[in-house]
């Protein structure tokens, strides 16, 4: 009976250690993308690798990991490389958009091993289908030739042209404005300006100015929002006022030399018609649709200040 | 703007002139001017009516009290007569009264002169009548 109880023991501490073993066998994180711990890279190589997938991390939030081992800890690769994944944390939060790449290399006499993990935020881009074309019609040939590095590295650009097309475009539509809201908005700057143009006094047509940049900003913020922009860095608001502004400046311009009439003005400011009231309302229906500049008159003058 | 005295100075000299002419003169006056003198004088003839006369040959004396701004304009008819210069001597003499602060004597040197060259021009026919009023407007 004691002998028993001590076997039983032996074998739960066996088994202990055995599984103790294996959850242990997962490697810890790394500082770096590329983990060759089956050595199949030169020192070259690995650098070269570990330089692309840095740049891609910071330059398009790509993360991809790429693993070489020549123990999958009695698991299966797909496990493996969501096990490593997973305890890895590798991509960003949120968007788990991280790529897991195992590779188990030729061992003696069996067979290697190859298994690409894309996150769940990207399996869209990547689904199984592309993903087993790219190993069984790029990467497996290059294995088969030895050639670990240039097979690694042509699953890396596969799977990058995959993933960058849509997020490229969508940092596009977030960040910067096209030529398209570009015109739009000198276009409503150009309005606003004919509405806040002008003024017979010099302080009015101060307070109009005032006025006229607090709503070019007011609706240039208002128009990036509608543009789909969620975070405004102040300085495209700053880019969407001076268009703004430029299209008022434009407006301006105009009404004073005269292209714009403003009908404002020419409605009801010529003061005081008493002596010739009758005359002048009279006239006024038929002299409303007269377009200054393409008027009738015709003549000449002279005039000036004094 | 004007005292009545001054009023009748002015519409005199408009009568005066216009009994030598068939064309019509008229005077425009206000206090500020909201664009050039010009300008605001073309649009006032227009919005006048002035264009409406047969012969087109009204002209408007314009003047802005306190903007210090003023224009003497005249119709298609009378300005192929008359040429650029007519306007810019009759604007010189009517600023040299202005500028010593005799807005009356200006105002109505520029309808003498208009009143001359209109007379020459555009003289006086029996069967004429007076197609606009010739007083001020304020």
């Amino acid at each position: 009976m004691k002998l028993f109880t001590k076997f039983f023991r032996f074998i739960l501490l066996i088994y202990y250690l055995s599984t103790l073993g294996e959850t242990n066998c997962i490697p810890e994180p790394t500082s770096t993308f590329v983990n060759d711990f089956a050595s199949l890279l030169t020192i070259q190589e690995k650098e070269n690798l570990e330089k692309k997938l840095r740049l891609l991390n910071d330059s398009q939030k790509i993360q991809i990991v790429v693993i070489t081992t020549s123990n999958l800890c009695n698991m299966e690769i797909s496990m493996y490389a969501n096990e490593i994944g997973e305890r890895w944390g590798v991509g960003y939060e949120g968007l788990d958009n991280g790529v897991v790449i195992v590779i188990k290399p030729m061992h003696q006499g069996k067979k290697g091993a190859i298994f690409i993990a894309p996150g769940r935020g990207i399996q869209g881009q990547l689904p199984d289908a592309i993903v087993k074309r790219l190993i069984e019609q790029v990467i497996i040939p290059e294995f088969k030739k030895g050639e670990y590095y240039s097979g690694i590295n042509k699953a890396v650009i596969a799977i990058v042209n995959k993933l960058s097309k849509e997020e490229v475009s969508i940092e596009q539509e977030k960040k910067s404005i096209g030529i398209f809201e570009l015109v739009l908005l000198g276009f409503v700057g150009f309005i606003l300006g004919i509405f806040f143009g002008g003024g017979k006094r010099p302080v009015i047509r101060i307070i109009k100015l005032v006025l006229l940049f607090i709503i070019n900003v007011l609706s240039g913020y208002l128009f990036l929002k509608g543009f789909g922009m969620e975070h405004i860095h102040w300085s495209t608001l700053l880019f969407s006022t001076v268009v703004m502004s430029i299209g008022s400046s434009l407006a301006l311009l105009l009404s004073r030399s005269g292209f714009l009439k403003d009908s404002k003005h020419s409605n009801g400011e010529i003061p005081r018609t008493q002596p010739l009231s009758h005359f002048w309302e009279e006239k006024k229906e038929e002299t409303d649709n007269i377009e200054f500049g393409g008027g009738r008159f015709n003549g000449g003058g002279a005039g000036g200040t004094w | 703007m004007l005292s009545k005295k001054e009023e009748l100075i002015i519409t005199g000299a408009i009568k005066e002139a216009e009994e030598k002419t068939s064309a019509e003169i008229r005077v425009f006056m206000e206090e500020r001017c909201p664009s050039e003198p010009l300008r605001r004088a073309i649009e006032s003839f227009e919005k006048l009516g002035m264009t409406e006369t047969k012969e087109r040959n009204g002209v408007l004396i314009y003047v802005a009290i306190k903007d210090r701004k003023f224009a003497i304009i005249g119709d298609i008819g009378i300005h192929r007569k008359v040429g650029n210069d007519f306007w810019k001597k009759t604007a010189q003499e009517m600023k040299a009264h202005f500028t010593k602060g005799d807005i009356v004597s200006g105002i109505v040197a520029g309808i003498k002169q208009a009143g001359d060259a209109l007379s020459t021009y555009f003289p006086r026919r029996d069967d004429d009548i007076n197609e606009l009023p010739d007083e001020i407007i304020y």
